[in-house]
């Protein structure tokens, strides 16, 4: 848990400095007219506070654990997530280049397999049920404005 | 007698039958997604969000109050019925609740679970009613420098009553206060740390940030751990309490409703304090303490009483003030916004038709909710047992559409994803996402009038005190941030919100 408290205090820290770098480029202004740049310095430098404060308390705390309490609980449960994280990327990526209705299909196959041991023939069926569900109800029914893809649909 | 005219007016406008469709959907569909085990009201708001933008906005606000209070209904059905629950406000309810499942008596606890939420869900509205337009009349007399310290006080509060620790809270709160400042300037229009990018000029959306980091956040992490829970198989009958069960539930409904209207109007998560307060008085007034955690049908009751009158009263800083209470309220003042209406004091008087159909259409919500609900028992038990599997990869899906439909850009997809991943090692890091979503939604607004007060009182800081409101209201946030500090010196350590009743 320390490790992870310094990691984020960290994260924090270099979040306010790259914000103040960027802040200090803009207009200030000054206590009466107080500009674009004003209130992004001040939230700065509060960020700075804070991030530095809970950096020096988790230096100050000491190793006291016995030992460092893994991130995720399990690699299988890792490998899932980044799986999981991967496949909706891929979708943001294909769905205008592919359509909602094929990149729907492709992406509940990738999922549904990371999550269940379906026979593939099971696994292709539900996804391609429920792509055309979705479809349905989105598209057709919600008429909600979906990526075409350059198959039209 | 106005207050009764304009609640005519907004029956008018609620009962029109768009409008009723819409109110009955939105429960049905807050339910739906509350009783699904790992999704909770907020991750409900988040994922049909979408769906409310194509109607009109008394449409809009009318499903998004149905989806709310129907999956905290939800909620509770899966506390009762496999012991996980669905919010933070449920889990008080899965002690005594699923002890009432095992002993065979599911049905009386989702009735008094459902009849406790509508009688305190009814006396809430009636207070709504009544104390949301004399405070928006109050509210107009506020100026920027008191709506400064009142959001201030909001997000102090926020942060104060957040999980875990304070200070990683009020990181959570400036981090969203920055996040906040990307895009336009409010007042002259500069680009500000959006490099260029066309999706960045015009900020960082509440929407995907709500979806990434409460929903893909979310189901990432139910992926991670598998989320899977015993389900009560046996069949729910006798859903209506008996004699024994009112008697034993009456008063710690009525207590409830009270505890839970007030606590609602306090910033923080109102409903889950009030659910905790309410078992915490009842467990203390009762003659049979040993009987909570066995299966006492008050140790349901009163808490499902309280947080759904925690909701009613919610409503009240967001529609009079426009300061959001909590995270749901942060979401409901974003889809607003969304539809061009900026709630606060103006908007009761601006907007009478659509505040007062609001609030009719929750009457309207309650009544839909018991008789919708308790039915449909049958059919909550069966979506419960929806494989996971099947589950995550479709409201993945919903959230990836949901957030394209916003402005048919992708771009809004890829800032979803990335809050996404953020908001799951956020959690990982044991920081809580409410601050950060309440301070982005006031960040604006807050900006706005610290540059107004500056500018009015031409650089003096001593406008802020020597303005009566403005200097208590400042003072109480100051007296929060020093014990937040003390309590942090002190302690430096994990501090729970709430302690266990």
């Amino acid at each position: 848990m320390r490790r992870r408290e310094i990691t984020a205090s960290i994260s924090f820290l270099v979040l306010a400095l790259v914000s103040l770098e960027e802040a200090l480029k803009l207009p200030v202004g000054n206590w009466k007219v107080p500009g674009p740049g004003f209130f992004p310095i001040v939230l700065g430098f509060v960020v700075l506070a804070l991030a530095a404060s809970s950096l020096g308390a988790a230096l100050v705390q000491g190793k006291t654990e016995p030992s460092p309490v893994p991130l995720f609980v399990s690699s299988t449960g890792k490998r899932r997530v980044w799986l999981a994280v991967s496949a909706l990327i891929g979708f943001n990526l294909l769905v205008d280049v592919l359509g909602f209705l094929l990149t729907t299909f492709l992406f509940l196959v990738v999922v549904i397999r990371l999550l269940s041991c379906q026979h593939w023939k099971i696994l292709l069926s539900i996804s391609f049920l429920l792509s055309v569900f979705l479809y349905v109800l989105l598209d057709l029914f919600l008429k909600l404005p979906l990526p075409k893809g350059s198959i039209g649909f | 007698m106005d207050i009764l005219a304009n609640v005519m007016l907004g029956f008018s406008v609620a009962i029109e039958p768009a409008n009723l469709l819409l109110c009955f959907s939105g429960v049905l569909l807050g339910t739906l997604v509350g009783v699904l085990p790992g999704l909770g009201p907020v991750a409900a708001i988040s994922l049909l969000l979408p769906l409310t933008f194509k109607i009109s906005a008394a449409g809009a606000i009318i499903m998004l109050a149905g989806i709310y209070y129907g999956a905290m209904y939800g909620g509770s059905t899966t506390s009762i019925l496999m012991n996980i629950p669905g919010e933070a406000a449920s889990i008080i309810t899965c002690i005594d609740g699923y002890k009432m499942a095992r002993q065979g008596r599911a049905g009386p606890a989702l009735g008094i679970a459902a009849f406790g939420s509508f009688i305190a869900g009814t006396f809430g509205v009636l207070g709504l009613t009544f104390l949301a337009p004399w405070l928006g009349r109050a509210a107009l007399r506020f100026g920027p420098p008191e709506y400064l310290a009142l959001m201030l006080l909001g997000l102090t509060l926020v942060a104060y009553l957040s999980r875990g620790s304070v200070l990683k809270a009020f990181m959570m709160a400036a981090a969203g206060l920055w996040v906040g400042t990307v895009g336009s300037d409010p007042i002259t229009g500069h680009q500000r740390f959006s490099y260029g990018s066309v999706t960045l000029m015009d900020g960082i959306g509440i929407v995907p940030v709500a979806m990434g980091m409460f929903g893909i956040a979310e189901v990432l992490e139910n992926i991670e751990k598998e989320v899977t829970g015993e389900i009560y198989q046996a069949r729910i009958k006798g859903l209506f309490p008996n004699l024994k069960d009112w008697a034993e539930s009456f008063g710690a409904i009525v207590r409830g409703t009270i505890l839970g209207f007030f606590v609602g109007l306090l910033p923080g998560p109102s409903a889950a304090i009030a659910a905790f307060s309410s078992y915490a008085m009842e467990k203390r007034l009762s003659k049979n303490p040993q009987s909570f955690g066995q299966g006492a049908i008050a140790g349901v009751a009163g808490p499902e009483s309280a947080n759904n009158a925690a909701t009613a009263g919610a409503f009240i800083p967001l529609l009079s003030l426009g300061i959001p209470a909590n995270l749901v309220m942060a979401l409901l003042m974003g889809a607003l916004m969304v539809h061009g209406v900026q709630p606060g004091p103006l908007f009761i008087s601006e907007h009478p038709d659509l505040f007062f159909a609001v609030i009719t259409s929750m009457y309207i919500g309650n009544i839909v909710l018991l008789f919708l609900n308790l039915p449909l028992i049958g059919l909550w038990v069966r979506v419960l047992k929806t494989p996971y599997f099947l589950l995550s990869p479709v409201v993945l899906l919903l959230c990836l559409t949901g957030a394209y439909t916003l402005n048919n850009n992708l771009a809004e997809v890829a800032v979803m994803i990335a809050f996404g991943v953020i908001g799951f090692f956020l959690r990982k890091f044991a920081f809580d996402g409410t601050p950060f979503l309440v301070a982005l939604v006031l960040g604006p607004t807050l900006e706005n009038n610290l540059r107004q007060s500056l500018i009015i009182a031409r650089g003096d800081l001593s406008i802020f005190v020597s303005r009566p409101l403005s200097m208590v209201l400042i003072l109480a946030a100051g007296f929060l941030l020093l014990d937040s500090a003390f309590s942090w010196i002190r302690n430096r350590k994990y501090r729970p919100v709430i302690d266990e009743a």
